[in-house]
């Protein structure tokens, strides 16, 4: 070897050199080959960043592979990180494709990728031979010149190449992420419904099995309407994450007008049936100001009661206070000029910061669910269960306060009380079950807890899922 | 010196050259021919790089083919050496 020859480049020609075994070994199979690595101007050809990198765009390009029906053989995987950087070879089982149109399909995935530039998919023939288009590539740095020639002409600046490339990968990587944060928060909206309504048995709620104190809905009413808001969920969280106003009450318009088409496609589907009305305010802003503090790498359930307070400012003054719209006056007006403080309903709650949610809900499911690493529907159950009693013990749902009055809601919250405290008992069931039979009776139906019930197993799948897998 | 047998050394990984080296008779010259996949401009350079290599070590009557896959100088300059040594018999193993 070289005299004086950098030991840098001595052990990137070695690792090279091991590439070329690799697929000489390979050879006597005479099966085509492809091999995947990323374009690092300079050293080190990997790091953490990189690596992350490329694992993420080999996944990619396995799927891309898969969808075009290019079949990697598993157990010739070689996949490792050298001096050259991370590497991928595999054998390709028989296709019906010849190398040169595998090449072409490789090529369009590099084409198509956002960051292609920096993507090196290689395709070697049955005989051993390298499969080349001819097309030289344009350099990645300044887009103008072929890469070889910059390459050659040592056009540009190491460190200012290195910089761009890691540029550009942390706002790929990030666009992944943002992804992965919306559609999980989506996920999440949708499965707080669909675990709200499905549990059994609830008072005067509708469940799987019972309608409960209703006479105009039913459990198929919930599944509709859940469908129906699941497709705006993602829109929301999707507005969340790139919301850059300098005030989060800049969003408030544009989160009505989602509000709005929401409940106009849960109408549609319920034909006419109020489902979910107080669950689309309640996780609309919900989904919002998590994937807003998400995005910021800032979500913590005081950060979320912060921001959810200051977005909403003044509510209770501001809309029960004054008229929003012509003619009649809503349910939630009527309560609040009859009752007062104890009227405000959803929007009290709010203001309050959710007390029901993060003071009462929130410590139940985590002390149910935090040990478990699957939620079954048994465990749900009892969960679920607990936390709506703790919520409805303690929420002055504006529901049962317009409908039945002061009375019916202190011997609800106080019936709610004696059921938590008896949770886990043996004379649990016979007091819950009284609680049921008491609903029932009076046709009480405690919505605005289950709306919050639906809220906290989001808050609690948020937490669980996003938080602290992340960390 | 005079290359005694065929030899080569590289790869045709991205940013590498292949060189192959073939023994001529004495007094038959030096021979450089370049086949480089991407760009011909850089033919010259690529065989100014490739003789300078040559004169340090000598090596007057050889036949030399470099297949380059956009290698850069310290490369090239490793990968001949490497190449020339195997043919002189001097260097075993890899580089």
């Amino acid at each position: 070897m070289t005299a004086g020859m950098d030991k840098s480049i001595e052990e990137l020609l070695l690792a090279k050199d091991r590439r070329r075994e690799l697929r000489m070994q390979r050879l006597e199979r005479s099966c085509i080959t492809l091999s995947f690595n990323l374009n690092i101007p300079g050293l080190p050809k990997s790091n953490e960043h990189f690596h992350a990198f490329f694992t993420t765009c080999l996944h990619e390009l396995q799927d891309y592979l898969l969808s075009h029906r290019i079949v990697i053989d598993q157990k010739t995987i070689h996949c490792a990180t050298d001096a050259a950087g991370d590497f991928f070879l595999a054998d390709i089982i028989d296709s019906d494709y010849s190398a040169i149109q595998i090449k072409k399909y490789c090529e369009s995935f590099e084409t198509k990728h956002p960051v292609g530039r920096l993507l090196d998919v290689d395709v070697v023939d049955e005989k051993g031979e390298p499969v080349s288009s001819g097309k030289a590539k344009t350099c990645f740095f300044c887009n103008a010149a072929p890469a070889i020639y910059c390459m050659r002409k040592q056009s540009h600046d190491y460190a200012a190449m290195r910089m761009k490339v890691e540029l550009e990968i942390s706002k790929y990587q990030e666009s992944k992420k943002k992804n992965r944060v919306c559609k999980q928060l989506a996920i999440l909206a949708t499965q707080s419904l669909l675990h709200e309504v499905a549990l059994a048995p609830k008072p005067g709620l509708v469940d799987r099995f019972d309608e409960g104190s209703h006479s105009d809905m039913d459990f198929s009413t919930f599944l509709n309407s859940t469908a129906a808001l699941s497709v705006s969920f993602r829109k929301i969280a999707d507005f969340g994450y790139t919301f850059n106003g300098e005030d989060l009450k800049e969003a408030l318009p544009n989160l009505r007008l989602l509000g709005l088409e929401m409940e106009a496609d849960m109408f549609a589907e319920t034909h006419g049936v109020n489902t979910h009305k107080g669950a689309i305010f309640l996780l609309g802003f919900s989904i919002f100001v998590s994937a807003y503090l998400l995005a910021r790498d800032s979500f913590s359930n005081e950060a979320f009661v912060s921001a959810i307070q200051k977005m909403n400012g003044d509510l209770v003054a501001r809309e029960l206070g004054k008229k929003l719209y012509l003619g009649q006056e809503t349910h939630g007006e009527v309560c609040f000029r009859k009752f007062g403080k104890k009227g405000q309903g959803i929007r009290g709650e709010i203001q309050a910061g959710m007390p029901c949610v993060f003071l009462k809900a929130l410590p139940v499911l985590h002390q149910h669910f935090d040990s478990e690493k699957i939620l079954t529907d048994k465990l749900l159950n009892k969960g679920l269960t607990h936390a709506l009693l703790a919520i409805i013990s303690q929420n002055d749902d504006s529901n049962i306060l317009y409908r039945k009055g002061e009375e019916v809601l202190e011997e609800l919250k106080n019936r709610a009380i004696v059921c938590v405290d008896k949770y886990g008992k043996s004379d649990f069931d016979a007091d819950y079950a009284s609680l049921i039979e008491f609903c029932k009776d009076k046709k009480i139906s405690p919505g605005g807890s289950a709306d919050l019930l639906a809220v906290s197993y989001f808050m609690y799948g948020v937490n669980r899922q996003l938080v602290w897998n992340d960390e | 010196m005079t290359p005694k047998f065929k030899a080569q050394a590289g790869t045709f990984e991205s940013s590498d050259i292949m060189v192959l080296i073939e023994p001529v008779a004495e007094g038959s010259g030096r021979q450089v021919d370049i086949s480089s996949t991407v760009m011909l401009q850089f033919e010259e350079d690529l065989k100014t790089c490739i003789n300078q290599v040559l004169d340090v070590m000598e090596i007057e009557n050889v036949h030399l083919i470099a297949k380059d896959k956009g290698a850069l100088t310290p490369t090239i300059k490793a990968r001949v050496e490497t190449a020339v040594k195997r043919s002189l018999g001097i260097q075993e193993g890899t580089l």
